[in-house]
C-alpha cells in the first residue's frame, strides 16, 4: 500500500508522490535539498528541474546540497531546466512526459541505482488554465507509473505564481505538503495503488474548493472502464456524494463503465435517500 | 382510465381522479370506535378503486388488516397490505417511501392509501407523528392520490386525535367527505406543534465550539457515539447527519456554531447544533425531498432522513438550533 496523505514535510517512502505548495521559490529549493540528500541515501539517481534559464542556475540552487559537484560530475544528479525536461507549455504531451521517465527510471536502474527522485518546480507548466489541466491530467497518469516503478518525486507548485489554483495539484497526488494551508482543505487525493485509480481521505466542507478540478481529471483519464476503489474514503458528505454522482454521469454519458469499490453500505443508503442513481449504479454489493 | 368519481362513497368536493387534469392530493382523516364503523366506511372506497382498476394500498395494523381482508373477500389479494409499525418507522423516511410509491406511479393512476399512522408509545413520537401528518399536505401536494388516514379514537391519545383534524384538510365519513373547519397550512401549524426532540435539561456531556474547519467537531461527535456503544455503520450513519447540520450552520449560519452532545444509557444521544445566523424560516424543511439537481437543501433532508428525530427551531433574534436525537 502507498503512503497517502497531508506531510508535516516532504519526505519520502517508495513510490512516493509528494505535492508541495509552497511560497517563493526559496521555500522549495530548501525542500529540494533535503529531499535530494535523503534520495542519496537511498542510492537513487537525482534529477532537479526547475524553471531557470542554465544548469548553472540549477546547480547554485542546491549549493548546501553536499557534494553536490561530485554528485554531477558522477550523473548522480540531473540537473534538468524544465523546459528541457518538459517541453514549452504548449508543446507539452501528458504521453511523451511520461514515456520519458519511464526510460529515465529504467536506465537509473541499469546504470546500478535503485531507481530514480525526481525535485521539480513545474510552477511554469501551470499558469494557465489550460496548461494547469493538462498538467493536472500529466500528474495523473505519471501517477500510475510511479505507483509501479523505483521513482519518487517532490512536484513543487508555488502559490506565488499560481495563486490557490496551486491547491488544486495536492487532489491529484497521494501525499502532499503544504505550510501555511489547513490541512483540513487537502482533505482528499486520487491516486494509483494495486493496479487502480483509489480516492482516499475526507470530503466535506473544508475540502469541497478542490473538487471540481480532480472530478475533472478523472473524468478525462480516459479508460473505457473507470474503476475508483473508495476504501480509503474515510468521510464523505452530501455535497461530496452529489459530486461523484455528477461524474458517474460524465462518464456513463460517454458511453464508458463505471465501478466504485469499496463504499459502505452507508454511503450507499446516503446515495439512495439522495436519489444519486448514477453513482449508486456503480456502487458494487459490499462483501459478506 | 375512468373516473374514480363515479361512485358516491368519495365524496364530490371537486376530486380529480384522472392524472392528466391536474394533481389532487386528498389527505383525509377519518375517525373511527368501532370495528364495524372502520370496515364500513373503509370498504366501499376500496371497491370502487379495484373496480377502476386503481391501486390500493392499506397500511394498517394486522388487526384492521384482517378486517378488511375479510370484508373484501376474493378481492383482498389486489390490495397491496403493509403492517403499519414497518411502514411508520420514521417520519422523514415515510415522506421519502411515499414520495417513491407515487413518483413510480408517475401520475398515471390515482391510487387508494388507507394510512394508518403508528404513533408510538411516546409523547416524543406522537409529536414526530402529528408534524408528519402536517407536512404531508405540502410534502406530496404534487402528487395525485386520495390518502386517507384512520384514527382509532379509543386508544389514541386525545391530543393526537384532535391535531388530526388541523393536520387533515378533510374528514372522511364513507358517505361523505367534509371540510375540517379546524384544518391549518402546515407552514402556520408546524413551528406550533410540540416537538419531537427536545434539548435536555441537564448539561451536556460534550460541548464544543465550531469555528473554521468542522472535521474536529465531526469527529468528537464520531467519538461520543462509539463511546455510547452505537455500532459502527449508525455512527457513520449518525456522523453524515450531524455534518450536514454543521455545514449547514458554516455556510448558512454564519461560520460559529456550538455543538452540545448529551449520551444517555442504552445508546441514546441528543445533539444540539446552534448557530447565531439567519435562521431557517421554512419550517418543512427536511421534509420535502429536494428536486433532482438540486444544489440546495439535499443536507437537512439527509440529516432528517438519517437521524431518528430531529427539530429545527428558528430564534426570533436570529440563530437555528438543531436537536437531532436518537430513539
Amino acid at each position: 500500500m502507498r503512503s497517502s496523505g497531508v506531510l508535516a514535510s516532504p519526505s519520502a517512502s517508495p513510490h512516493s508522490h509528494i505535492c508541495s505548495v509552497f511560497d517563493g521559490e526559496a521555500a522549495f529549493r530548501d525542500a529540494a535539498v533535503d529531499f535530494l540528500g535523503a534520495g542519496v541515501k537511498q542510492g537513487e539517481r537525482l534529477i532537479y528541474s526547475v524553471d531557470r534559464p542554465s544548469v548553472e542556475a540549477l546547480r547554485d540552487d542546491l549549493d548546501d546540497l553536499d557534494d553536490v559537484d561530485t554528485l554531477v560530475d558522477d550523473g548522480a544528479l540531473l540537473l534538468r531546466p524544465l523546459f528541457e525536461v518538459y517541453g514549452s507549455p504548449d508543446g507539452f504531451d501528458v504521453e511523451r512526459q511520461t514515456e520519458t521517465y519511464r526510460k529515465a527510471i529504467a536506465e537509473a536502474v541499469d546504470d546500478g541505482y535503485s531507481g530514480l527522485r525526481v525535485a521539480a518546480d513545474a510552477s511554469g507548466l501551470a499558469t494557465t488554465e489550460t496548461h494547469r489541466r493538462r498538467m493536472l491530467q500529466y500528474e495523473m497518469e505519471v501517477d500510475r507509473t510511479m505507483a509501479e516503478l523505483p521513482m519518487v518525486a517532490l512536484c513543487g507548485y508555488d502559490r506565488t505564481r499560481l495563486g490557490d489554483a496551486a491547491l488544486d495539484f495536492c487532489a491529484v497526488h497521494p501525499e502532499s505538503v503544504s505550510s501555511g494551508t489547513d490541512p483540513a482543505m487537502l482533505g482528499f487525493r486520487f491516486f494509483y495503488d494495486g493496479g487502480r485509480l483509489c480516492l482516499a481521505g475526507e470530503i466535506d466542507l473544508a475540502s469541497r474548493p478542490l473538487l471540481p478540478a480532480a472530478l475533472d481529471v478523472v473524468a478525462a483519464t480516459g479508460d473505457a472502464e473507470l474503476v475508483l476503489d473508495v476504501a480509503g474514503l474515510e468521510f464523505v458528505d452530501a455535497a461530496g456524494m452529489s459530486a461523484l454522482d455528477r461524474l458517474a454521469h460524465e462518464v456513463l454519458s460517454t458511453g464508458r463503465t463505471m465501478r466504485v469499490e469499496g463504499a459502505s453500505a452507508t454511503v450507499r443508503r446516503c446515495c439512495e435517500i439522495l436519489g444519486l442513481d448514477a453513482l449508486e449504479s456503480t456502487m458494487a454489493e459490499a462483501a459478506a | 382510465m375512468t373516473s374514480a368519481n363515479g361512485a358516491s362513497a368519495n365524496g364530490s368536493s371537486g376530486a380529480s381522479a384522472n392524472g392528466s387534469s391536474g394533481a389532487s392530493l386528498h389527505h383525509d382523516a377519518f375517525f373511527y370506535d368501532t370495528d364495524d364503523s372502520y370496515v364500513a366506511a373503509l370498504v366501499p372506497p376500496i371497491r370502487t378503486a379495484l373496480a377502476d382498476g386503481l391501486p390500493v394500498m392499506a397500511v394498517v395494523p394486522p388487526s384492521n388488516a384482517d378486517l378488511l381482508s375479510a370484508a373484501l373477500g376474493t378481492s383482498t389479494g389486489n390490495v397491496e397490505f403493509i403492517a403499519a409499525d414497518q411502514w411508520y418507522r420514521h417520519p422523514h423516511g415515510t415522506v421519502a417511501a411515499y414520495h417513491a410509491v407515487l413518483d413510480d406511479l408517475g401520475g398515471r393512476v390515482r391510487p387508494l392509501v388507507i394510512g394508518e399512522v403508528h404513533f408510538g408509545d411516546t409523547e416524543l413520537d406522537w409529536a414526530g407523528w402529528t408534524r408528519y401528518e402536517a407536512a404531508l399536505n405540502r410534502a406530496l401536494d404534487r402528487h395525485d392520490a386520495h390518502i386517507i388516514c384512520p384514527y382509532d379514537t379509543r386508544s389514541l391519545h386525545r391530543t393526537v386525535v384532535e391535531n388530526a383534524r388541523r393536520t387533515h384538510p378533510h374528514v372522511f365519513e364513507g358517505e361523505a367527505r367534509t371540510a375540517s373547519a379546524d384544518y391549518v397550512e402546515p407552514e402556520q401549524l408546524i413551528p406550533h406543534l410540540p416537538p419531537t426532540a427536545q434539548v435536555p435539561t441537564r448539561p451536556p456531556d460534550v460541548r464544543l465550539d465550531v469555528d473554521g474547519t468542522i472535521r474536529e467537531a465531526r469527529q468528537a461527535f464520531a467519538a461520543a457515539a462509539t463511546g455510547a456503544g452505537l455500532p459502527t455503520d449508525e455512527v457513520e450513519r449518525l456522523t453524515i447527519a450531524v455534518n450536514e447540520v454543521l455545514t449547514n450552520a458554516a455556510v448558512h449560519g454564519g461560520g460559529q456554531a456550538s455543538l452540545r452532545i448529551w449520551v444517555d444509557g442504552g445508546g441514546r444521544l441528543t445533539c444540539v447544533v446552534e448557530d447565531r445566523g439567519p435562521g431557517i424560516e421554512d419550517p418543512l424543511v427536511g421534509y420535502i425531498p429536494p428536486s433532482p439537481g438540486a444544489t440546495e437543501g439535499y443536507g437537512m433532508w439527509l440529516a432528517r432522513q438519517l437521524f431518528p428525530r430531529s427539530e429545527l427551531t428558528s430564534s426570533p433574534d436570529g440563530g437555528l438550533t438543531a436537536v437531532l436525537a436518537t430513539a
